[in-house]
């Protein structure tokens, strides 16, 4: 259970520069899926996560996680590299275990971002953006977390390298059930990854539930599916609110088109 | 750390013409290593706290930058108490002692840094960097012919402009670096130091990173440092410069006159 009771946290407090990020939250987070986090910038996101992962401390309120292993990869992840090998870059944070253990671990999380051992001794610096960002988040995923908190997954990439690292988080998900945390201004993103969507405002948390329904808040920007279907539906299609995944937007339109033609 | 940030409000101080500030700033900083009476010492901290009073910047931000000093000035303040050896001793433990002159020098010398503080605090308050960067080549000119001016405006307005930047990315990484269990906080000194090449190397590469953008950009708007440059906001001298100019000669003439003083 990820709960968080009367969570404030203020910036700076008692200076001219104080900022109340978060105002008084409450909220239990289902485990076990992907939840977006998505709001305008400013909105709060990121120093939600922050108190989630004990990165910083609630000013006031309470937060349980039931001590699960929290693994945070940050925006742009690939500029935390420092190590001059792939294998010692993702082996970091695991070092004090045993050979074999590490070299498991190391394996396992490599295969999870859909690289190879071939990178084990191939040099960080020298990968492309991409590959960067995937050594990265293998470098989190080696810490075996419960709950995966990922800011900005894709952001700076290109498109296929995006659906590439998209699909290996969906992969993961499918594989492990862990609890994944997505923050993202990306709504094709959101609508195609997430059962479920926190939508902040102003240190406040406006909505908390599945999805589809985040999109019926003004406002918010839409994915591309939820525009075509909005289009289709003035032209008397009939697509129902809980469909905006790509693949199901496409069967149903293709039924229904079938359904027109007999 | 608010040492150095621009404090936006509408106030005198802020009025004033950057370069005025600025000279008064280098003049008055070093004046008051020179100062050593007591009237002195009250006349300036009570002019200071009225110009920190007209600049309409908070006291406690004139606090929080004298804080980020505190432990040079309590480091100044025991090396001159326990090695000035010269006056009445009023304090002894074994070989250390403390002398009525030590310790009075302690509490000046602590007076100056803070001044020093206060003062400079008050120019970062009330100018902005690209105010105070005009003011600087302004106060340069003359040296055009030995100095590179220009250029050193710019790298002095660039460095002003990424300390932020940096600062924000360096915190950034500390934490990603937190969340992969490096401890920053470790009590052994040598963990420590290694651990800290983790916050290094990714600093490094960011900043010859923004550097090399920022190159790149300059470079297709064109930027060639040898043009000769002008300004959209010319720097001219108002009434109340002449006021504060006329201010500050009294103000010296005074302190010079009252160091004189003997009672």
């Amino acid at each position: 259970m990820i709960k968080f009771e009367n969570v404030t946290y203020i910036y700076n407090p008692n200076t001219v520069y104080e900022k109340k990020a978060l105002d008084n939250i409450n909220i239990k987070i289902d485990e076990g899926q992907i939840i977006g986090l998505i709001g305008k910038s400013g909105s709060g996101k990121s120093t939600l996560v922050q108190n989630l992962c004990t990165l910083l401390k609630p000013t006031s309120g309470k937060i349980f996680t039931d001590n699960k292993k929290i693994g945070f990869v940050f925006q742009y992840p690939e500029h935390q590299i420092f190590e001059m090998s792939v294998k010692n870059e993702i082996e970091f944070a695991i070092k004090n275990l045993d050979e074999t253990e590490k070299h498991k671990r190391v394996l396992d999380a490599l295969v999870a971002v859909g690289l190879t051992n071939n990178y084990l001794n191939k040099n960080p610096f020298e990968l492309s953006g991409g590959e960067k960002r995937k050594v990265a988040i293998a470098s989190i995923l080696v810490m075996q977390p419960e709950i995966l908190i990922l800011d900005e997954p894709t952001v700076g990439l290109d498109f296929k390298t995006q659906q590439n690292i998209l699909s290996y988080i969906k992969k993961l998900h499918e594989t492990k059930k862990i609890t994944i945390i997505i923050i993202s201004h990306n709504m094709n993103i959101i609508a195609e990854l997430t059962q479920k969507t926190i939508v902040m405002e102003n240190g406040k948390i406006i909505f908390y539930g599945q999805t589809y329904k985040a999109f019926n808040i003004p406002d918010i920007k839409l994915p591309d599916t939820k525009k075509l279907i909005n289009l289709l539906n003035a032209k008397g299609f009939q697509i129902p609110d809980s469909i905006i995944k790509f693949d199901e937007t496409a069967k149903f339109i293709a039924k229904k088109l079938k359904e027109k033609q007999n | 750390m608010n040492f150095g940030q621009f404090y936006n409000t509408k106030s005198i101080i802020h009025q004033l013409d950057p370069r005025i500030k600025l000279l008064s700033l280098i003049i008055f900083g070093t004046q008051i290593f020179f100062i050593d009476s007591i009237q002195n010492y009250i006349v300036i901290i009570c002019t200071m706290f009225f110009l920190v009073y007209l600049s309409h910047v908070p006291f406690k931000l004139f606090l929080k930058s004298t804080k980020s000093i505190c432990s040079i000035i309590l480091f100044t303040s025991i090396l001159n108490m326990f090695f000035i050896t010269n006056g009445n001793v009023i304090f002894k433990f074994f070989f250390l002692r403390i002398t009525d002159c030590s310790l009075m020098l302690a509490i000046k010398m602590s007076l100056r840094l803070i001044i020093l503080v206060f003062l400079t605090s008050l120019l970062t308050f009330t100018t902005s960097t690209l105010r105070l960067t005009d003011a600087l080549v302004n106060i340069l000119s003359p040296f055009k012919k030995i100095l590179p001016t220009n250029e050193i405006s710019m790298i002095i307005s660039i460095t002003l402009r990424f300390i932020p930047v940096l600062s924000e990315e360096f915190k950034m990484i500390m934490k990603a670096q937190t969340m992969r269990g490096i401890d920053f906080k470790s009590k052994n000194i040598n963990e420590r130091i290694k651990n800290y090449l983790a916050l290094l190397i990714p600093i490094f590469i960011s900043a010859f990173r923004r550097a090399d953008d920022l190159a790149f950009a300059m470079q297709a708007r064109c930027y060639n440092p040898n043009i000769k440059r002008n300004s959209l906001k010319k720097l001219k001298l108002q009434a109340a410069d002449f006021y504060a100019i006329s201010f500050l000669i009294a103000f010296f003439f005074l302190t010079c006159f009252l160091e004189n003083l003997k009672f």
